[in-house]
Formats: structure tokens, sequence, C-alpha cells
């Protein structure tokens, strides 16, 4: 798990607890980025939980997930047991509120 | 009109200086790259190369040091418009390919421009009429002035709706709005005045003070407001989170 990044993990964890193909669940949690303003190359951890908690269950629900609320509590867990990069020093916020005198 | 002019050509100058020298001290104490990019970049474009440039175009009874003054003014260029390309690149494009090759791409076409312009028709014969190679900067500026704002809007767009989720810091939201109104401004300065330059309309002290008055204002408050921030303005924007930040 030390080299799979959190968006894989979240994948293949929809991939496991849903009939969504790997290539489906893929999209489906683009779709959920997309609308949190986030990119999957540099989404980390705490920002999938609260994506997992507020938006997925919607786009899983779209798509015939009837049970999704549970789907994503149960891997908000996992992922929260997992250990993934946290947040860049380099983002673009993290930049940004450094040049304004707050913290990276 | 000259008035409305250097208020709001000094007001960009001075913002320019005090907010760079803020950003170098900066990167002087953390040692990042993005602070002194931009530092670099306000410094040699706003504070130092705009008076720079200004202070060559009246000084046409003096052909010797209007010369060393133009071409002084292209080497500023050279490294401030290149370290705001490679700012851009860096902190919004970093992993793109793309992103890399217009930064360098950018700072080789500039730097093929003053070498072309030096070697012939050389800085007298740019001091004289201000054509040549070098006549072809403002298309520079632009780009690299409207590639700035474009991506700092993309990012703020992003930022807000991670906001409505809580997934972003509220100031620092602003603050990139800030900074692409900076430069968005900055560019349609630099805009309006190439289209009225390339008409053939003569840059008075009334088509100078409308154009370069009001957007030179916008353009340093928007700066100020993004790099030093009062703290009435910081909790203004608090207060006001959610409601367009």
């Amino acid at each position: 798990m030390a080299d799979a990044t959190a968006f894989d993990f979240v994948c293949a964890e929809l991939e496991r607890a849903t009939s969504l193909s790997l290539l489906e669940a893929r999209g489906t949690l683009r779709l959920a980025l997309k609308a949190a303003g986030v990119d999957a190359r540099s989404v980390t951890a705490p920002q999938l939980r609260v994506i997992l908690d507020k938006l997925l269950p919607g786009e899983l629900r779209k798509r015939g997930c009837d049970d999704a609320e549970n789907v994503c509590r149960e891997i908000g867990v996992r992922l929260g047991s997992g250990s993934f990069d946290g947040p860049t020093a380099d983002s673009p916020e993290a930049v940004f509120a450094r040049l304004g005198g707050g913290s990276a | 009109m000259l008035i409305v002019a250097a208020i709001g050509g000094g007001a960009f100058v001075l913002a320019s200086l005090v907010v760079s020298l803020r950003l170098l001290a900066l990167a002087r104490r953390t040692g990042e790259l993005p602070e002194l990019l931009i530092g670099l970049g306000l410094l040699l474009m706003g504070g130092v190369g705009y008076p720079l440039s200004t202070a060559a175009r009246l000084l046409s009874d003096t052909p010797s040091l209007q010369t060393a003054l133009f071409a002084f003014h292209a080497v500023l260029s050279l490294v401030g418009q290149g370290a705001v390309a490679v700012f851009t690149w860096r902190v919004f494009r970093r992993e793109e390919p793309w992103a890399r090759g217009v930064a360098l791409s950018f700072m080789a076409a500039l730097a093929g421009l003053l070498l072309w312009q030096t070697a012939a028709p050389g800085w007298r014969a740019y001091a004289a009429t201000q054509a040549g190679p070098w006549s072809y900067l403002p298309v520079c500026s632009l780009f690299v002035l409207a590639w700035a704002g474009g991506e700092s809007l993309v990012y703020h767009r992003k930022l807000k709706k991670r906001l409505a989720l809580g997934l972003a810091d509220v100031v620092t939201t602003d603050r990139l709005r800030l900074w692409a109104i900076a430069m968005l401004a900055a560019f349609t300065t630099s805009f309006v005045a190439f289209g009225l330059r390339s008409l053939g309309v003569e840059m008075t002290a009334a088509v100078t003070g409308v154009v370069v008055g009001p957007l030179g204002l916008i353009s340093a408050c928007a700066m100020w407001l993004a790099f030093l921030p009062p703290e009435r303005y910081v909790t203004w924007v608090l207060a006001h989170a959610g409601k367009g930040a």
C-alpha cells in the first residue's frame, strides 16, 4: 500500500465493494473530485475522506449503488488506517498561503 | 489626465517595489523558489522596469543615455518576465511537461529577441525608432501576464469549490483571486496601450491617463491586498466567507 496513492486505494476499494468495474470506479471518483475542485494526481487522504462523506455517495447512487453511504463510510475508515503521502508544501495553495505570510 | 496617469502608474510602481522587496525578504528566510521568482518578477517588471522604460522614452535629447536605458530595460524584462513565467509553471503546472516547454520557450524567445536586437540593428537604432526585433516585447508581456492571471483564476475556481466542503482556506482563496486581478489588470493596460500604438494613436497624457490610471490603481491595490493585507481586510474576507471569496 505504501506505493499506492490514496486515489488508487479508493478506486480499488470501490471496485471491491460495488458492482462497478475499476474503470467505472475511477471515472465515478474523478467526477466527485471535479465537483470538489481537486485533482486526482494531487488529492490527499484527508481530502478524499471529506469527498467520501459529502460527494461520492450521491455519485454512487446515480450509478445504482443502494448502500452508497455505508460503502463510502467503510472505505473512509480503511483510508484512515492506511499510510499515504500528506499534502505537499509546493501545492499552489501552500505557496500562496506562504506568500501572504501564512503557514504552508 | 496626466495626474490620473501619475497616480495609477505611481501606485503600481510603489506597490510592485514594496511587495517585491517583502517577497524577496521572505525568499531569503524560507529559501524557497516561488517567493524568489515572484519577488524578482515584480521588482524587475513593475518596480524598476516600468519607470525605467518611461524614463527612456522621455530622454530623446540624450541618445546615449536613452540607448543605455533601453538596453538595460531589455535585460530586466528578460529576467523579470522569465521569472514570472517560471513561477507560473512551477506553482500551477509543476508536473506538466507542456508547461515547462512553454516557460522555457518563452525565455528562449525573449532571449532571442534581445540578442537579435543587439546583433542588428542594435540598441541605438531601437532608441531612435523603437522599431526592430525588440519592438515585439509587448507580445511577450501580454502572454506572460495572461498566463499568470489565467492560471490563478482557474485555481481560484477550484478553491471556491473546495471552500464549500471545508477543504480550502478563505484568505488563501481570496489571495489567488487578487493575484489574478493584479495580473489581468496589468494585461489589460498593456493590451490597450499596445493596441493603440499599433493603430497609430499617439499616447498623449489624456490617452495614458484613461488607460494607465484606473488599471494601474486596480493592479496596485490587488497586489497590495494579496501580499500585504491589512488586518482589517483579512477580517473582512473572513467575515464575508462563502459570499464569493
